[in-house]
């Protein structure tokens, strides 16, 4: 990727417009900025959407827990997931939940770069690590 | 018979009147005085020529002869002197070569132990840099070997927990454990 300070800029600005009054990104607030530059399209177009939806990505990660397990989780469990992730990164959390067979049991979040995980393959890692 | 004849002449040369004793003696002896003299002239001159002639040159040819016996000699203890001298000089320097060979033989001895010393420390140094070398490599190889084995183990006892949890979890459980993991990790958080 070029890298243009302008159309980063613009990115930035674009992605502002994207939040709804709580500030998270909102996909009608999305839509309605893509059609603009749908309509109206800079000349830097493509480099400006690249970076709007780079930006987006990583926001949307940093605002979804990424919870992974090996069986279905309880309703408690996920809103005990939201709350206490919302309350750690100080902003609202929202929770994409998976299942993971090859987990067993255990449960993993992933928010952004961060994981967190207890499972019996991660336990099973760590005694394979430290050989007994 | 000569005791007869001696008191006989006495006898007859004894002074009987006006005759003196030499003439006496001189008729006695039937002495010829110009006989006599010219015999005593003849003997003085064979005794000077045998003198000149024949004593003169024996004694000095006995004078040389003892000369030369008195040099070789003389040249005969000097020889013999030296011969001493250079016996006592031989003994002196055989005496000293052999405390020098005594003291060269007990330096080399002395240098030969020390050498043997050295050198047996040295190879008993190598030996134990050797030996401790080896057993540090035999526990490295051990060391690994049992890191090998015990890691092999634990892979296998690993799989094998895996494999045994996820075929007799069952449902229910996996969830239990999955909403305490879930409970674990929000706690973890506070």
């Amino acid at each position: 990727m070029q890298k243009d300070p302008r159309a980063r800029k613009l990115a930035v600005r674009l992605l502002s417009l994207c939040r709804d009054d709580e500030g998270r990104l909102s996909p009608e607030k999305v839509g309605e900025v893509l059609a603009t530059l749908r309509a109206k399209p800079p000349r830097n177009h493509r480099e400006i959407l690249h970076y709007l939806s780079f930006l987006a990505e990583r926001e949307i990660a940093a605002s979804t827990a990424r919870v992974t397990s090996g069986a279905p989780l309880s309703a408690e469990s996920v809103e005990q997931i939201r709350s206490q992730f919302s309350s750690k990164y100080g902003r609202s959390i929202a929770v994409d939940s998976h299942r993971d067979s090859a987990m067993i049991a255990g449960t993993r979040v992933q928010v952004g770069d961060d994981v967190f995980e207890i499972s019996i393959p991660s336990r099973l890692a760590a005694i394979e690590s430290s050989g007994l | 018979m000569q005791n007869f004849d001696l008191i006989s002449f006495f006898i007859a040369a004894a002074p009987s009147g006006d005759a003196g004793p030499i003439e006496v003696v001189s008729k006695g002896f039937g002495l010829d005085l110009p006989l006599f003299i010219g015999q005593v002239l003849n003997f003085l001159i064979v005794a000077a020529l045998l003198y000149f002639l024949a004593f003169r040159p024996i004694l000095r040819t006995v004078s040389e002869r003892q000369t030369k016996i008195e040099d070789g000699l003389r040249y005969s203890e000097e020889m013999k002197a030296k011969l001493a001298d250079a016996e006592k000089s031989h003994e002196e320097t055989l005496r000293k070569a052999s405390i020098e060979a005594q003291d060269i033989l007990k330096e080399a001895k002395a240098q030969a132990a020390q050498l043997i010393d050295s050198k047996t420390e040295e190879a008993r140094t190598k030996a134990e840099d050797i030996i401790q070398r080896g057993e540090v490599a035999l526990a490295a190889e051990r060391k690994k070997m049992l890191d090998e084995v015990r890691g092999e183990v634990t892979r296998l006892v690993v799989a094998t927990t895996y494999k045994v949890l996820d075929r007799e979890l069952s449902d229910s459980e996996k969830s239990s454990f999955s909403d305490r993991a879930a409970t674990e990790l929000t706690e973890s958080l506070r």
